[in-house]
């Protein structure tokens, strides 16, 4: 046995005192290797989908900032118009549309944002907030960073697709654990190449598999990274465990996250009520009489007092019982920050800064961050995206490896040896399944179609080796 | 053996799969967080039938804050404008007149929709509520201006501390 994997017949030819020893190393050892196999095939196309569509979204502020540069640049002045009267601007030009968020821009040279909805679609109204003038409407639907981030969220199939990326996710973890263990040098005295160097003289054979092998250990830590990282995100497994550490105190507070902001502490007969429909004068006082809103002046003075990140913006409450919310999301997690004031006084009823959050929501949002490469800026957007370019090249590799090494019949799998020899490795199953329960419930699909399908038509079980 | 394992490994995923599905934030899971003591304010408006340029009248706040008075506040400051820009009283403090209320007194010489608006401070929270009110009737520009939904000839926004 000279080359790792390369033959189990020359495994088992081996002397007879140590071969019962040997066929149980072995037979675990093929397991491994079927196991990587069959999720490798199965989900390498989806790992090289991620790794693409995350490496453009990486550059996203970059991006951004040359597409949409006339809709961001404005030429300061003296005046700013107050952010009633630039509301009022598009109020009048959208007349059916809800406003439901507003953002003053974070420089002196940058647009102010109105975010509008309608019951179709949202759309963004950039305004000079220096002549109040509107300079451009950009609609969510048109702008190509938020197709990206859907095919890389969900493959733009909603709920099913980020079921689908979870899985992906989870059994890239399998796969990780499982390549490690292929990787891991059984010789002591075997040296680097092979291991953390290809062998590039050793003929094609080797050359391929260390193409594989060698770079899958590189890039293992950063990969394994952007897995724990992007799972908080996700839509079942991310959605629980965030709601779990919220509810323990550890995570982020709720409404960050999931769930409710608080609500404006007035009671509805202090509101005054807004007489639409009346055509006469004779409105019940008493409906009239009561609490306005604040203005949108009033909650940008407040955000400004309290320090927000000036990037921020504020969500425009829609019901009256609603809160205006103050959320700033910048490049760096420290910087974050979520206040809810109520929609009448303009009190705080909840500040969340980023030392807010328990511990458990700080690692998640510092993750995220790293996870979009804002956290350290250009050095972190070009380490991910050697992770992301390694990703594709061990997932590229090891396509080819199956290909040059597939017999002409069949999948090529290494053959699966009876459960009774590889009970730690199904015990490790059972952990992973119950830690990522997507991956129990592949496990358990899995189960069912080798047990009621595979099994039963031999053509099929010859073909996966079964 | 095999069998074993297998009803071993779908029953267990089955129990942890259902246990953590639905898991939602809970309502009070806020208070293990940072927790917000805001300030509020009762107004005390006069009912005012008629206007009159002689008569003072008293506008009042009461100012809460975890279901206490707050006395002696940072600052409490007043202002009140007509909604057509026809008259305005400017911010100016209040004097606490009883301990948590706080209190200015104004004429009111027209007729028709006002506002009133709260400035208060008091250990580093902050308000500034306003409230709308009406002296004598309203007239068929105030109506106007309630159905534009916007707050015309507005107060001023933040505080000059």
């Amino acid at each position: 046995m000279k080359k790792r994997g390369l033959n189990m017949n020359q495994l088992e030819t081996r002397g007879t005192e140590q071969k019962a020893e040997n066929r149980s190393a072995a037979s675990f050892y093929r397991t491994i290797w079927r196991w990587h196999f069959y999720a490798g095939i199965i989900f390498a196309p989806f790992l090289v989908m991620l790794a693409v569509t995350g490496s453009i979204y990486l550059f996203k502020p970059q991006i951004e900032n040359v597409l949409y540069q006339k809709y961001y640049e404005v030429t300061p002045q003296e005046n700013r118009i107050s952010a009633t009267a630039q509301i009022n601007a598009v109020k009048a030009n959208y007349p059916d549309a809800s406003i439901t968020k507003y953002r003053p821009g974070e420089t002196d040279a940058r647009s102010s944002e109105v975010k509008i909805a309608t019951a179709e679609a949202s759309s963004t109204v950039f305004i000079n907030p220096y002549t109040g003038k509107m300079i451009g409407e950009l609609a969510d639907d048109d702008r190509i960073m938020n197709k990206v981030e859907e095919i890389h969220g969900e493959l733009m199939a909603g709920t099913i697709g980020d079921r689908i990326v979870e899985l992906v996710a989870c059994w890239a973890i399998v796969l990780i654990v499982t390549g490690l263990f292929l990787w891991f040098p059984r010789k002591k005295a075997a040296g680097w190449s092979g291991v953390l160097i290809p062998r590039l003289r050793q003929g094609k054979k080797i050359f391929r598999r260390d193409l594989h092998a060698v770079p899958a250990f590189w890039i293992t830590a950063g990969m394994l990274f952007l897995i724990l990282t992007g799972l908080p995100w996700s839509g079942f497994w991310g959605a629980n465990f965030q709601s779990v550490a919220t509810n323990q105190g550890l995570g982020y507070p709720p409404s960050i996250w999931g769930g409710e902001a608080p609500v404006s502490a007035v009671q509805t007969k202090d509101v005054a009520e807004v007489p639409w429909a009346a055509e006469t004068l004779d409105v019940p006082k008493s409906n009239v009489e009561g609490l306005v809103p604040a203005s949108i002046d009033d909650i940008v003075s407040i955000a400004k007092q309290q320090g927000m990140d000036p990037s921020f913006t504020i969500s425009i409450p829609s019901d009256p019982a609603g809160v205006y919310t103050l959320s700033a999301y910048p490049a760096k997690a420290e910087n974050e920050a979520t206040i809810h004031l109520d929609q009448y006084s303009g009190a705080v009823l909840a500040d969340y800064r980023f030392d807010n959050y328990g511990l458990v929501g700080k690692i998640v949002a510092l993750g995220i961050t790293l996870h979009k490469g804002t956290e350290f800026g250009w050095i972190n957007q070009l380490i991910s995206l050697a992770i992301c370019l390694g990703i594709i090249l061990v997932a590229v590799s090891g396509f080819y490896l199956w290909l040059k090494r597939k017999p002409g019949k069949g999948m090529g799998a290494p053959k699966g040896p009876p459960a009774k020899s590889i009970k730690w490795f199904i015990l490790v199953l059972i952990i992973l399944g119950v830690l990522f329960p997507l991956v129990g419930l592949s496990l358990i699909v899995v189960w069912l179609v080798d047990f009621i399908i595979i099994r039963r038509i031999p053509v099929l079980r010859r073909f996966l080796n079964a | 053996m095999r069998k074993s394992i297998q009803g071993l490994l779908v029953s267990g995923l089955i129990v942890t799969s259902t246990g953590l599905a639905g898991c939602t934030v809970t309502s009070d899971a806020a208070e293990h967080y940072a927790v917000s003591a805001p300030l509020s304010v009762k107004f005390e408006i006069p009912k005012v039938l008629k206007a009159d340029s002689e008569k003072q009248y008293r506008f009042g706040a009461t100012l809460w804050q975890d279901q206490k008075e707050v006395k002696r506040a940072d600052y409490v400051h007043f202002e009140i404008w007509k909604a057509d820009g026809t008259l305005r009283y400017s911010m100016e403090p209040a004097d606490e007149t009883k301990p948590g209320m706080y209190s200015i007194k104004k004429t009111l010489p027209k007729t028709g929709l006002y506002y009133i608006k709260v400035h208060a401070s008091s250990n580093g929270a902050m308000i500034m509520p306003t409230r709308q009110f009406i002296v004598g009737e309203l007239s068929a520009n105030d109506l106007k201006i309630l159905q534009g939904g916007a707050k015309p000839a507005g107060g001023s926004s933040g505080h000059h501390h």
